[in-house]
Formats: C-alpha cells, sequence, structure tokens
C-alpha cells in the first residue's frame, strides 16, 4: 500500500542498535542489484515499460508474503525531502534516477526493503542489528531465490547478473557494516583507513552526510570476479580489524599526552549539550558520539552511551523536517533540533567532567 | 526463432560463441549477420576476424572496435553521455560491446568472470516475461496505428500477466 515517508520519522528501523558490548558494529546490510531479462533498464526504459515493471514487481513482492512488504512509498524525484529521508534511512541505492514509476517496498522495522525503478529494476536490501554478515546474505540469498522464480533475472554466464552500473555487475552483491568509530576520528587516522580498506576493495562511507555522529559504512566493492562467499569472507576479515582499530584508538586516548585533550573535548562537548540553543545535524550528533565515549571513560552520565543511538534519525535533516510537520527554516530546524537535544540530556542523571 | 540482435527477423544463421562461462548460442538473421560481417561472400580474413571476435579469444587489436556505435535497442554506447558515468541500458549492450565491457570490469574489480550464484529459475517465470515483452511491444504498435481498441484490449492482457 502506497504510503508517505513521513510515516517512518518518529520511529527506528529495528536494525539501528547501539553496538553490543559497547563495541563498534553496529549492524550489518547486504544489497543486491538485479535486473528483469529482456526488458530494458529503468534509465533508457519508456514510461510505459517502467509502469509495467513496478506492477509487475510490486505485485510479485507483494505475493511473497514473507517478508510482508507492508508500505510502498513512490518516488518520483531523486532530490526530493522524501528521497532524502529514505537515502537517511539506507533504504535507497547510493544512486537514483528520477521520474515516474519508481519507488521502494519496505517491511515491518526495515530490514528488508526493495527500490523499484530507483536505478536497477530491483535492489533488494536486507538489514539486521549486530556484525552477522553471513547470516544476513542468507536471508537475502532466500528471498533473492524466491524472487528469481517469479521473475526471469537479466543473467548472463560470463557476466554474472546485469546491471546499469558497472560497480554492481556480477554478484551484484554488496556487504556493509555499520560502525561507530569516534576515537579514529579523534585521532585523525579515518584517511588512513579509508586507504587501506581501499586497497582490499572496500569504501569507507560516512552513514549521514560528513560522517556526523562518528558513523560510517563499510562497503564492499568487487562484484566481478569474487563469488558471494568470497566476498563474506573479505568482510568477516575486515570488521574485525577496522573494529580492533578503533578500540585500539580508543585505548589510546587514556594515555597521558592525549588524556587532557580529549577530557576537553568531552567537557566542550557536554558544553554544547547543556546550554546550546541552536544546533546542527553534526554539532547535535558528533557532541552525542562524544559523550557516549565519554561515559565509557567515566567522563559522563552512563546513560550518554545510548543517546547518539536513541536519538539519531530524529535529529537528520530531512527527518527534522518532516516530523516538523509545517514549513520550517533553518533557524527554527537549529532550534528544534538543540531543544530536543538538551531535553534528552537533562534527562540523564550522573557525574559531569567538572567533578 | 527470432534473430538474437534485432529480434523481429527470423534467424536463419547460428554461431556457438564459446566464452570462459561455457558455450551459448547466437542465432542472428541474415541481414544482422551481414552487418557484423557473419556471411558468406564476404572476404576470409573478415569472416575470421568476426568469428574471432564471436568466440571469445583474445582478439587482435583491430577486432576489439565493437560493430556497433551504440545498442539499436536503448542507445547505450561506450563514450556515455556528456558528464554522465556509463550505465548500461539493456541486456543486449553486454553481448554488443563484450570485450570492451569485460576489460572495463577487469580494471575496475580485478576479476575476469563471474563465479557466483545463477538465478534459481524454472523457466516458468522467464516464459511470462517473454510474453509480456511481446504484448508490450503490440500495445506501442496499436498505440501507434491509432487502433485504441486493440490497445486496450493489449492493455488488459497485461494487467493479468503483471
Ligand atoms: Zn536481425
Ligand atoms: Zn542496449
Amino acid at each position: 500500500m502506497n504510503a508517505e515517508p513521513a510515516a517512518l520519522t518518529g520511529r527506528k528501523p529495528d536494525w539501528f542498535r547501539p553496538p553490543q558490548d559497547g563495541k563498534a558494529l553496529v549492524a550489518t546490510r547486504v544489497s543486491l542489484s538485479r535486473n528483469l531479462g529482456g526488458i530494458i533498464f529503468p534509465p533508457r526504459a519508456s514510461e510505459m515499460t517502467l509502469a509495467n515493471v513496478e506492477t509487475l514487481l510490486r505485485h510479485r513482492l507483494e505475493e511473497l508474503g514473507d517478508p510482508p512488504f507492508d508500505a510502498y512509498f513512490p518516488l518520483t524525484s531523486a532530490d526530493s525531502l522524501a528521497a532524502a529521508l529514505l537515502r537517511e534511512r539506507l533504504l535507497l541505492p547510493p544512486h537514483v534516477l528520477s521520474g515516474p514509476s519508481r519507488g521502494v517496498a519496505v517491511s515491518p522495522g526495515e530490514t528488508v526493503s526493495a527500490a523499484v525503478n530507483l536505478l536497477d529494476h530491483l535492489t533488494l536490501v536486507v538489514m539486521e542489528a549486530g556484525f552477522r554478515p553471513d547470516r544476513v546474505w542468507e536471508r537475502a540469498d532466500e528471498i533473492d531465490d524466491r524472487l528469481a522464480g517469479a521473475v526471469e533475472f537479466a543473467f548472463d554466464d560470463e557476466f554474472g547478473f546485469l546491471t546499469v552500473s558497472p560497480e554492481d555487475v556480477g554478484t551484484g552483491l554488496h556487504i556493509e557494516f555499520v560502525a561507530h568509530l569516534p576515537a579514529l576520528v579523534l585521532t585523525s587516522q579515518t584517511d588512513k583507513v579509508v586507504r587501506a580498506l581501499s586497497e582490499i576493495g572496500f569504501r569507507l562511507l560516512p552513514l549521514a552526510e560528513g560522517g556526523a555522529g562518528h558513523l560510517f559504512r563499510v562497503r564492499s566493492a568487487r562484484t566481478f570476479g569474487p563469488d558471494e562467499g568470497e566476498t563474506i569472507a573479505d568482510v568477516l576479515e575486515t570488521a574485525p580489524v577496522v573494529e580492533n582499530y578503533e578500540l585500539a584508538a580508543r585505548d589510546s586516548l587514556s594515555s597521558p599526552a592525549k588524556r587532557i585533550v580529549f577530557e576537553d573535548r568531552v567537557a566542550r562537548a557536554v558544553a554544547l549539550l547543556d546550554n546550546a540553543r541552536l544546533m546542527s545535524a553534526s554539532e547535535a550528533l558528533d557532541a552525542l558520539s562524544l559523550v557516549g565515549l565519554g561515559a565509557s571513560f567515566g567522563l559522563a552520565p552512563t546513560g550518554a552511551a545510548d543517546l547518539l543511538f536513541r536519538l539519531y534519525f530524529d535529529l537528520l535533516p530531512a527527518h527534522l523536517r518532516l516530523s516538523a510537520g509545517r514549513e520550517t527554516d533553518d533557524t527554527e530546524r537549529k532550534r528544534l533540533r538543540a531543544d530536543m537535544v538538551r531535553r534528552a540530556w537533562n534527562g540523564l542523571a550522573g557525574p559531569r567532567p567538572e567533578e | 526463432m527470432l534473430c538474437g540482435r534485432c529480434g523481429e527477423k527470423n534467424a536463419s544463421i547460428h554461431v556457438i560463441e564459446v566464452g570462459s562461462g561455457g558455450p551459448r548460442s547466437l542465432h542472428l538473421c541474415s541481414s544482422c549477420a551481414a552487418e557484423i560481417g557473419l556471411m558468406v561472400g564476404i572476404d576470409a580474413d573478415k569472416l575470421e576476424e568476426s568469428l574471432r571476435a564471436l568466440i571469445g579469444e583474445e582478439p587482435p587489436p583491430e577486432a576489439e572496435q565493437p560493430a556497433f556505435e551504440s545498442c539499436p535497442d536503448c542507445g547505450f554506447s561506450l563514450s556515455g553521455e556528456e558528464g554522465s558515468p556509463a550505465l548500461f541500458g539493456c541486456e543486449k549492450d553486454f553481448v554488443l560491446f563484450r570485450f570492451p565491457i569485460q576489460s572495463l570490469l577487469h580494471r575496475r574489480h580485478g576479476g575476469k568472470a563471474h563465479k557466483g550464484k545463477r538465478p534459481a529459475s524454472d523457466g516458468s517465470a522467464a516464459r511470462k516475461q517473454q510474453a509480456l515483452r511481446a504484448l508490450e511491444k503490440r500495445l506501442e504498435e496499436a498505440v501507434r496505428a491509432e487502433n485504441f481498441e486493440l490497445a486496450a484490449e493489449i492493455r488488459d492482457r497485461i494487467r493479468e500477466l503483471t
């Protein structure tokens, strides 16, 4: 059934939870790019073809029954507010097209979604909380198999699954994990991580624009050559390395040389949360990330550890604009954001860094 | 059987193409075969060159030039449009521009061929989709001929299939 993206504001996707055991890995995401055999791909398809593909795929997705796709968000403009909101929730492929007969079907809790005609005819996405690439892949693989029984996918023995972008041809598979990497940002090591990752075929992308809240996506890039098992193995190998790098950076923050700098950063974040009347998304999210990290060092109330994850989506630009329910200007939105943050922050009790 | 290139005329020429994914057959009508140089009566060098291009051997440099500037079905060309990245427009692009696409993918991903899963299909979906494609073509023709009664009929049948 058609739905408005605004309906998503105010609730969190099931995959978004603080990392278990206070470490760095937040969620796992698997995406599969697929096209229908013998049918022109969306960038060059006529409106009639797009409309038929949309009708066909919506019916086939509905008939799957499991997962139940209970909402369909039509999306005709790639740079609309609705698109921005869906992008903030990772419900869209990296690049999307504008035009009629496009949209994304979403299951309850947003663990499974299917983008229709947004770049390829179909992009199937499965997300789960925590780091479990094999399990999430199995789920995506199983849905993909049932879909392949209902529609014919464009496939070539040599090229594999045929896709619109050369970045996806082959398996059409990208596996990514969402990671919270505040210490790597604080110690200015993200550039190093980007370089190391790109050498082994991975990309480091910000979860929100500019990497606000120190949240990132680490995404496998190679689809032509490695099979699905090899991609999973690569991810299984890469994630602990990134996580350990972050944990080592966290440890380094208590070294005598760095401790005072770190305390200063947390104290400034606390001051911002206590006092700011206007806040941009990155200001608010970075401050929440810092006090969250500070909490594990006894520099902030223990409840602060989860604040970033409680408020993350509500504070993002498109979410805030749509949840306001009326026209707002930039200053008004910054005020709404600062109010929201201060209310949650003041609700916590515990040590403050001024001792 | 319809020609695999134009999809309009009957295929009269059948070629087995051997790639790393195993043999696959190519069915062409005589005019399409002539267009890509696969026709009796042309000089032997040219024929050998086209055959070599088709059977997936390392082609000599001059054979790397595909026989088409752009895909007749979707308009895709290797140069892409001004300022936009090359986006593939249909399945056929991967047949028409097999070698350049192969080397593009090899440069980007490091791989030589797909090794992963295949679609788990029993063929029934493929048959339905073929019927749908045929109906779409007939609908376009009906609309062009302003035969709206027929168009409505075809539209109903498309609706049943989707
Ligand atoms: Zn032909
Ligand atoms: Zn084409």
